[in-house]
């Protein structure tokens, strides 16, 4: 896991997580964030693509973007709403 | 600025990786679980379901009876546990409501019922017709109320009184004949 605090953009990376972790993993760093803060996520997999943004948006966050990568892996940028 | 770091180590967020996914809970929420304790005045079966509970979500459960199940298992059931931590809410039974002093809330639970109260003494109850639902039901209900305490989501809505009564019907019909 990376996080860069160099900007109001975070990076967390949960590549090597499997659900249920990758969701935790968001949620506790998510917690610790200031409302309009971003957080890119980067994460591989079907269900931990599946169900990460589901529950960033059902915690109350925006899933501002969703991109797929050539290497297979996809990543998310969240912005803290709450 | 950051809104705090949450408090929880790697083997916490392990053992609790499904209960921080709960809305409400998250890490802080966990963190006010395993940092506040419940103490238990009566011995019941109810009340060594919700123990159970209350324990391996991480919450410290004191006053239940050396000997019993309780004591040893439960302590033995999460080596995470601070057992030193303040009490917060006090369960009861039968015995007189005990005394609330600095604690946030106490909690009465009976085999079909459950009320609790932030500012005195828990409102009686009154029972309703069918069966009890027994221990298991109501005492991992009255864990999950206490948990909800602990993380102060129940507090503005003050006291309450919750009762449950079912009824179960079992029926065997014979589809075919030997």
């Amino acid at each position: 896991m990376t996080v860069s605090e160099a900007s109001m953009v975070h990076r967390l990376d949960i590549v090597s997580e499997v659900c249920p972790m990758t969701f935790v993993r968001v949620k506790l760093l998510l917690e610790t964030l200031e409302v309009g803060d971003l957080l890119e996520v980067r994460l591989k997999g079907a269900e931990p693509l599946r169900n990460v943004p589901k529950s960033v948006v059902e915690e109350g966050h925006e899933l501002v973007q969703l991109h797929a990568e050539a290497d297979g892996t996809s990543t998310l940028l969240i912005r803290v709403a709450r | 600025m950051s809104r705090g770091v949450v408090a929880l180590n790697e083997p916490q967020i392990q053992r609790y990786a499904r209960q921080i996914l709960l809305r409400g809970f998250g890490g802080k929420g966990q963190h006010l679980l395993c940092t506040q304790a419940v103490e238990v005045v009566d011995d019941s079966p109810v009340l060594r379901i919700a123990a159970a509970y209350l324990v391996a979500g991480g919450t410290p459960v004191l006053g239940l009876p050396v000997g019993a199940f309780a004591v040893d298992s439960l302590r033995g059931s999460n080596p995470d546990v601070d057992w030193n931590a303040p009490v917060a809410v006090r369960l009861f039974s039968n015995s007189e409501a005990p005394a609330r002093s600095e604690l946030t809330a106490v909690m009465r639970v009976n085999e079909d019922s459950i009320a609790w109260s932030f500012s005195g003494e828990p409102a009686p109850v009154r029972r309703r017709p069918g069966t009890a639902p027994g221990p298991v039901l109501i005492g991992s209900l009255a864990a999950l109320i206490v948990q909800r305490v602990l993380l102060g989501e129940l507090t503005r809505s003050g006291d309450a009184v919750f009762s449950v009564a079912c009824a179960v019907s079992i029926e065997l019909h014979q589809t075919a004949a030997r």
